[in-house]
């Protein structure tokens, strides 16, 4: 039967008009990760609008090539000119601009697509093998453990993307929960925090969100800093020699992969901490860790292969759970919803075939990403001597019209700006974007699971902690509060201060 | 004192007032709807209004204990006025009044074509992006691409 479909997808990918836009919109992923300043997360956003009125597969297609491509071009301006074009590459510029300063930027390079190549195509068989498992665990959820699932979600986002502050992590996950309760509840149609305003009321679109949120305040920081970027040489590929280096790398990349996938599946938690924990896992296991930072090319492919491979990752939860496991995922679950598809436990039972859709888009943007990176390296990295003043005025026209052509509404176009100044102001305090997104994103399935939940149980709060699943999810979110409070660190000291009294 | 630490002083403040406007506000929803509290629409904005105050509180007590309300207050304005002074902060704002302007004023009332072409020679003749030639040439070839491909290829319409 998976035979069946595959071929029937793979039948779709080969046809001229799917080639073409599978390429272009690798290309566009590629020059929107190579530009620092322009996330995965914006290029995906950005692209859903303007792929909206496009079939439901050429859109997907489309998207799911522009997220791989975005996040595999952050690293030819990481290794050129130590500038990640995505946060996802930032572990990549440790080791990679040391090499490109070598005079090896060309082989740099080529080790750095390759990796991702292999870290994407990792991702892709745990979505095919990882999906189906997790989404016959989705179907023992009930109401009770989908509003657990949507608070830990937010919490662990919180925890894991505001680095020395959980604090704040959890206050912006908290903020984009209150925002998803806008509008009209879905139970009693009661317009919640409306104030009468009509736009208010049918609630707040994900995508003007999402664009404003990420890609307001670098358009801001680019207008205001458009300093002349130091760039070093792309020099020739040096295949024979790169298969080499990934030949000796392959434990790494498996593992860095495995890595990646793994944080990949963690909601909303993303790439950039996937390549840093890969890169840090290599760096540990490795018998000359003296040598990282000074050029190693085994920091490259941890780094690329861990951030790649949490593309598949992310992607697994948003199929099976519809919740997004990285920033740019919350993006394509928006998408898939805004192009009617149904994405959760019934996924595999409404269509059977989506998984391996999915799975051979990704394999099949990898490769594609692979050749035009490669064949197309020097031309685009001649796109980054545009200067951030010139560049940016025209990414906000292409962010109004992203966030306009969904629901042709100037409103729209007015929240990409309130948005963006509040994710701004997000970024000038300290507090991450990502929990507040995904806030936004799980607020209203935690509200309708919460009273449906409690209008089961007569309003008895006692499932939450007597259900097996439910009782995970409890506990964890309560072990992570109370290690915000320090309230292992008192235990610790009682226990200390007992010892010392016997 | 660290700036971030005046900033969480304010902050929690204000999160602190936003969570109590919301548990009045839902409180009202449940009285409006009727029934059991539980099943009302209020009762998420109520929990997560609740959490709001819990976790403001936890950031305003942690602010106090490196510092009085006092110093977090003088170090709170003194950065704002340093900051109305700064150069960059001035350059930022010029930019999203300009993004305002093409947000809320031009895109809402001219065609396209129009306000997307004020905008841009407007915007990169302000930052002095490139030379007038370049700047007409660049808004005519962005602007015109863009109105080709979704409004007559895709026949998509546009703001």
């Amino acid at each position: 039967m998976d035979s069946q479909y595959f071929l029937g997808v793979l039948h779709f990918v080969i046809q001229p008009a799917s080639l073409f836009t599978m390429v272009v919109s690798v290309f566009f992923g590629l020059v929107v990760g190579m530009l620092p300043g322009l996330t995965a997360t914006m290029a995906v956003a950005l692209l859903t609008g303007l792929t909206y009125k496009l079939s439901n597969e050429v859109a997907i297609l489309s998207l799911i090539a522009v997220y791989i491509g975005a996040i595999s071009g952050g690293c030819q301006s990481a290794i050129l000119m130590n500038i990640p074009g995505t946060p996802a590459s930032a572990a990549t510029a440790v080791d990679g601009f040391p090499i490109g300063q070598r005079g090896e930027g060309g082989l740099g390079i080529f080790v750095a697509t390759m990796s991702s190549c292999v870290g994407t195509l990792t991702g892709t068989l745990c979505v095919l093998l990882l999906t189906p498992p997790l989404a016959v665990l989705a179907l023992k959820f009930g109401a009770f453990e989908f509003f657990l699932l949507a608070l830990f979600g937010v919490m662990i986002c919180g925890q894991l993307t505001a680095g020395t502050d959980p604090l704040k992590g959890w206050i912006s996950g908290i903020l984009g929960l209150i925002v998803s309760q806008i509008g009209m509840d879905g139970m009693n149609a009661y317009p919640r925090f409306s104030f009468g305003v009509i736009d208010l009321m049918s609630g707040i679109p994900l995508i003007p969100v999402m664009i404003g949120l990420f890609g307001f305040p670098e358009i801001l920081y680019g207008l205001v800093s458009s300093t002349a970027r130091a760039q070093v040489k792309t020099t020739s590929l040096e295949m024979k020699k790169g298969f080499a280096i990934l030949l000796k790398n392959k434990l790494n990349m498996l593992r860095s992969s495995l890595i990646g996938v793994s944080i990949g599946i963690i909601p909303g938690v993303g790439e950039d901490v996937a390549g840093w924990l890969s890169y840090w896992a290599e760096k540990k296991s490795s018998k000359t860790p003296e040598i990282f930072g000074k050029g190693a090319y085994e920091g490259v492919v941890a780094a690329e292969a861990g951030n790649n491979s949490c593309i598949g990752g992310a992607i697994i939860p948003v199929l099976s759970l519809a919740v997004p496991g990285s920033a740019p995922a919350a993006v394509l679950l928006a998408a898939l919803w805004l192009h009617g598809l149904r994405p959760g436990p019934l996924l595999m039972s409404e269509t059977p075939g989506f998984v391996v859709d999915i799975s051979v888009y990704m394999a099949m943007s990898a490769i594609t990403m692979v050749f035009l990176a490669l064949i197309v390296s020097k031309a685009t990295v001649r796109i980054l001597s545009v200067t951030s003043t010139i560049l940016m005025p025209i990414v906000y026209v292409l962010c109004t019209v992203g966030a306009f052509v969904i629901s042709n509404s100037i409103f729209d176009i007015y929240l990409v700006f309130v948005f963006g100044v509040i994710g701004l102001l997000l970024r000038g305090m300290s507090y991450p974007a990502a929990p507040f997104l995904l806030g936004i994103i799980l607020g209203p399935m935690a509200d309708n699971s919460l009273r449906r939940a409690l209008i089961l149980t007569s309003g008895d709060p006692s499932p939450f902690f007597t259900r097996p699943i439910s009782l995970i999810f409890a506990s964890a979110i309560i072990l992570m509060a109370l290690s915000q409070l320090n309230a292992f660190g008192w235990l610790r000291k009682l226990l200390a201060h007992d010892e010392l009294k016997e | 004192m660290d700036k971030q630490t005046h900033f969480d002083f304010v902050t929690s403040i204000g999160l602190m007032i936003l969570s109590l406007v919301m548990i009045v506000d839902s409180y009202r929803m449940g009285i409006d709807v009727g029934g059991a509290l539980y099943a009302s629409p209020g009762m998420l904005p109520m929990v997560l209004a609740l959490l709001l105050l819990l976790t403001s509180a936890m950031l305003l007590r942690r602010s106090i204990r490196s510092g009085s309300v006092r110093q977090h207050l003088a170090g709170f304005v003194s950065w704002f006025n340093a900051f109305g002074k700064s150069l960059m902060a001035r350059e930022m704002m010029l930019g999203a009044l300009i993004l305002a302007l093409y947000t809320f004023l031009l895109a809402p009332r001219l065609p396209f074509w129009m306000s997307t072409s004020i905008f841009m020679i407007l915007l990169m003749a302000i930052l002095r992006a490139t030379s007038l030639v370049k700047n007409l040439l660049i808004t005519a070839l962005v602007v015109g691409s863009i109105y080709g491909i979704f409004q007559m290829i895709f026949h998509v319409p546009l703001p």
